[in-house]
């Protein structure tokens, strides 16, 4: 296992609250990274999906996806070696084949699992899925583009 | 390479333009000097990495990097010249 396991998020991620959607790294391995997050049933965003039926927003998941995506992305290119002040930015620019099987209930532990398949000048496809006690709630493509700075 | 399995190896990228890029034209409606970007058959920079995936997965060859790239995802003509290159290495 990578180093990166025992990583902050904040060293590996630009994201900063309210938005990071990934509470830690679970097992980091070349192209593969596996992350958990536990959506807390009082966040705010619960009241109102849905009243009375608190669901997981379904992009919220894609985002989950796309950050742990980012944390694999990130890996690939500094080739296992990443360091804080490497820390590049990606972009998400294209979401495919996205499918939702199965609802995610506040409190419930996901992880979500990002696959490098290629990476390409500053374009890296990532194959992405999340489970919730061992079972795919989500599962999708990815790419993300390298921001140039 | 005979005629029959250039004409074949044609039919194939075309296909796999189609398929894999989600176009909405026909492959027999490709012609060979088509640019696949710059506004020919209307794919971008990121359509390039589903292409670089595409003909990895079908006809197991490789593009290195973006420079290699800039070369052969020009047109059909170009891509088919590039496989023919690789599977004749690759005997």
């Amino acid at each position: 296992m990578d180093n990166l396991a025992k990583r902050n998020i904040a060293d590996v991620l630009p994201h900063r609250p309210p938005f990071v959607f990934v509470d830690k790294i679970v097992h980091a391995e070349g192209k593969v990274v596996t992350t958990s997050k536990i959506f807390a049933k009082d966040e705010e965003y619960f009241k109102g999906h849905f009243p009375g039926n608190p669901i997981v927003p379904g992009v919220l998941l894609i985002e989950s996806m796309a950050q742990t995506a980012g944390i694999a992305a990130l890996n690939v290119i500094s080739d296992g070696k990443m360091l804080e002040k490497e820390a590049a930015i990606f972009y998400l620019s294209r979401v495919t084949n996205v499918k939702f099987k199965m609802p995610v209930f506040p409190d419930e532990e996901v992880m979500a699992t990002a696959k490098v398949i290629m990476s390409f000048g500053n374009l890296v496809k990532v194959f992405v899925k999340s489970k919730v006690a061992g079972k795919i709630v989500a599962k999708g493509e990815m790419i993300l583009s390298r921001a140039i700075r | 390479m005979g005629q029959e399995k250039e004409r074949e190896l044609y039919e194939r990228v075309k296909t796999m333009l189609v398929k894999d890029l989600r176009l909405k034209i026909a492959p027999e409606d490709i012609k060979n000097t088509d640019l696949i970007f710059d506004g020919g058959l209307g794919l971008d920079s990121i359509d390039a990495l589903e292409l670089v995936v595409a003909m990895e997965k079908r006809f197991k060859v490789r593009i290195p990097d973006a420079t290699v790239g800039a070369k052969v995802l020009v047109s059909v003509d170009s891509i088919v010249r590039f496989i023919k290159e690789k599977q004749q290495k690759n005997g």
